[in-house]
């Protein structure tokens, strides 16, 4: 969690934790101990919509009613000190976690599923039936509560205390909440965590190695782990992950799996997983539903069960076909990605998306279905073609230009834009220590914006097709002959131009990100393409809004915005100036 | 459970909980009809909120040939009961789709 260093006023208090924990009558009388103002976050949601909670839900679904609680909880903190009993859900937005951690102290209450159950019990049978609790007597809805439990543990430990309420009265669970909150103010700062959604508890004693990055999105939280040289160590994270786990179906290709097979085999067999291998060819014609029907086959060959493991070890095409097989064979299994590129690494391993070609359109087919684990070796990166690389690293001067709308606020320490422009050299020799810094700060952005918006509905995720309008129109034009990560670049150019043109960016913003796209290797120039179709393309494209395309246009660097304000005039014009110079 | 144990007020008093919805969202609905988590999950947004709105009808008691329905359900396993809600649900949005098929 990131903390500020002043502790001249008192922070606020933010309470956490499941339904039924006792948030809200424990935040009541922390604030006639410390007279400080109480505030229950579900109660100031309903006072401003003028709606109740399940009427929210009814109406406008759990995105909904998850973005109003975010300005509830906004407006809550604006003015302190304060002790607010936020919903069970409020943690597991990374938005929410972020703001707390800079306004507050969050302080988890925790109890076991079978204590919650038997006080909602207690309040079933003490309440009227107007106020009746959920859950009744069987044990069925005791394995849901924990169930639910379980997948919100990962966050609520992110909390700076935790207080283990079982055997405490709510008067004693103040007095801990108190206690702590005064040994927090007074503790030494400790060394900077970046929350970057995850377990801020390293995996090892290693401090060269990143934390785990958990991505608290789908069903269920996962981690990705960044390393160099980790494969040996992969079968023991998969048997923690996956425990009842007794096989691996591997999806590969037969150039990578000559890399890694030996190591990735020993190190599952060693836990006990029987290895099943299928090497299929890593190019975008697998991207098809002949293809996802023989894995089928070949899994139900191999008796795959579903509670086994599918691996999928490679890139892109791989990636995608892989994920769309776990997400549907059996309504889903649990699927664990080792990435090999850099693209992979720092962008399409994280957020779900897999995709299958149609013979009409790519990538017109998919599923959201995240991973169980990410498991990402940094040093297969030696072994993968250059050019193919260098692309890639137009991903990475995305995030660099949208971090901070993404993160929205300014990031710890240098900026991602600052990290890779001083650090080119080290960049092109591979060297461990920047490369694996600034792959988890890339994975640490998408876990965020997945976390934010996991489906594409608001304004988050949305910022990541950021170079890609014009960058798909121009794959689609040269018939994909163009490198993904090259159009992207191209599409960067011209958008912070079209920015620039429109007054919304200075133009340094875009001399700046194009001199270093230029010193990445990445092309900033059009190549020369038939501009009507190229126009059709980009009018064409599936972010169109009431027929406008929605453009993510940089203000600054770091910082983007959603536009559809964008002219066909202006469009035409930054176009031609692009055909002839940089 | 049979009638005596699921009157309507279980379902008013389930549907106007609103910390429970807070805390849970829609996944809370398997603990309302007593399903696996997963089951509620494989359910797109529309689905999921249409059952809710299923629950409020049920709250409302308005419906008693819909509340002896779901009340007979408690009897029958989880995946016929889950599907049955899935059905009974179908339509119950304005802007739900034709397919309801999970």
């Amino acid at each position: 969690m990131k903390h500020t260093s002043s502790t001249k006023s008192p922070r606020g208090i933010y309470l956490v934790g499941f339904s039924g924990s006792g948030k809200s009558t424990i935040s009541k009388l922390i604030a006639k101990k410390l007279q400080w103002r109480a505030c229950d976050l579900d109660e100031l949601i309903v006072e401003r919509a003028g709606l109740d909670i399940p009427t929210l839900f009814s109406r406008e679904g759990e995105p909904g009613f998850r973005l109003r609680e975010s300005e509830a909880l906004h407006a809550a903190s604006s003015h302190g000190p304060f002790v607010i009993a936020t919903g069970g859900g409020t943690v597991v937005r990374s938005e929410n976690r972020n703001l707390m951690a800079r306004k507050g102290w969050i302080i988890f209450l925790e109890a076991q599923a079978e204590v919650l159950h038997a006080r909602i019990q207690r309040q079933l049978e003490n309440c009227d039936t107007k106020a009746i609790r959920p859950l009744l007597d069987a044990v069925y809805p005791l394995d849901q509560i924990r169930s639910l439990k379980h997948t919100r543990q990962p966050v609520y430990s992110l909390a700076d205390w935790t207080i283990h309420t079982d055997r405490l009265t709510a008067d004693q669970v103040a007095d801990e909440v108190i206690r702590a909150v005064h040994l927090l103010e007074h503790s030494r700062e400790p060394a900077v965590l970046q929350d970057m959604v995850g377990v801020p508890r390293r995996h090892s004693l290693n401090t060269d190695l990143p934390p785990p990055i958990v991505v608290a999105a789908g069903a269920w939280p996962y981690q990705v782990i960044v390393g160099w040289n980790n494969l040996s160590s992969l079968g023991q994270q998969v048997k923690r992950v996956l425990p009842h786990t007794h096989r691996a179906a591997i999806l590969t290709d037969a150039s990578t799996w000559q890399q890694v097979g030996s190591t990735v085999e020993q190190s599952l067999g060693t836990e006990g997983v029987e290895v099943h291998v299928r090497k299929i060819a890593a190019q975008e014609s697998i991207k098809t539903l002949a293809e996802v029907n023989a894995i089928y086959e070949w899994l139900l060959e191999i008796h795959f069960h579903r509670d086994d493991a599918l691996v999928v070890i490679g890139g892109g095409a791989i990636d995608d076909v892989g994920g769309f097989a776990a997400s549907t064979y059996m309504r889903g299994v649990p699927l664990v990605k080792i990435p090999t590129s850099l693209e992979g690494m720092v962008d399409t391993s994280i957020g779900g998306k897999t995709a299958l070609n149609h013979p009409r359109a790519r990538n017109l087919i998919g599923t959201f279905y995240h991973p169980r684990l990410v498991w990402t070796d940094a040093s297969l990166l030696f072994d993968e073609p250059k050019e193919q690389q260098r692309a890639a690293w137009a991903e990475v001067v995305k995030y660099a230009m949208l971090e901070n709308s993404l993160l929205r606020e300014e990031p710890v320490g240098s900026s991602l834009f600052s990290l890779v422009t001083e650090n080119l050299g080290k960049l092109a020799a591979l060297e461990k220590g920047t490369l694996l810094n600034i792959i988890a700060r890339c994975v640490a952005l998408k876990a965020q914006v997945v976390a934010s918006d996991e489906r594409d509905f608001g304004n988050i995720r949305i910022l990541l097709n950021y170079g890609h309008t014009i960058g798909h129109a121009l794959e689609t034009v040269m018939k994909y002959t163009l490198p993904h990560g090259s159009a992207v670049s191209i599409g960067m150019a011209i958008e912070a131009r079209i920015s620039v043109r429109l007054g919304l960016a200075g133009s340094d913003v875009a001399t700046r990100q194009n001199e270093l796209l230029t010193r990445l290797g990445l092309p900033t120039r059009l190549p020369e393409v038939p501009v009507d179709l190229l126009l059709a393309h980009i009018n064409n494209d599936k972010k169109v809004l009431a027929d406008a395309p929605r453009w993510i246009l940089p203000t600054t660097i770091g910082r983007a915005t959603v536009s559809s304000s964008v002219t066909q005039t202006d469009l035409l014009s930054v176009i031609r100036q692009s055909l002839h110079h940089d | 459970m049979n009638q005596l144990r699921k009157p309507p007020a279980y379902f008013k008093g389930l549907y106007e909980d609103s910390s429970f919805w807070s805390c849970c969202g829609l996944d809370g609905l398997s603990i309302v009809f007593d399903l696996p988590l997963d089951s509620i999950r494989s359910l797109t947004e529309e689905q999921k909120r249409a059952i809710l709105h299923l629950l409020g009808y049920l709250a409302s008691g308005e419906d008693c040939d819909l509340l002896a329905r779901v009340v007979a359900l408690q009897e029958v396993p989880a995946e016929e009961r889950f599907h049955a809600l899935v059905d009974l649900s179908f339509g119950l949005l304005p802007e739900l789709g034709k397919d309801s098929s999970t």
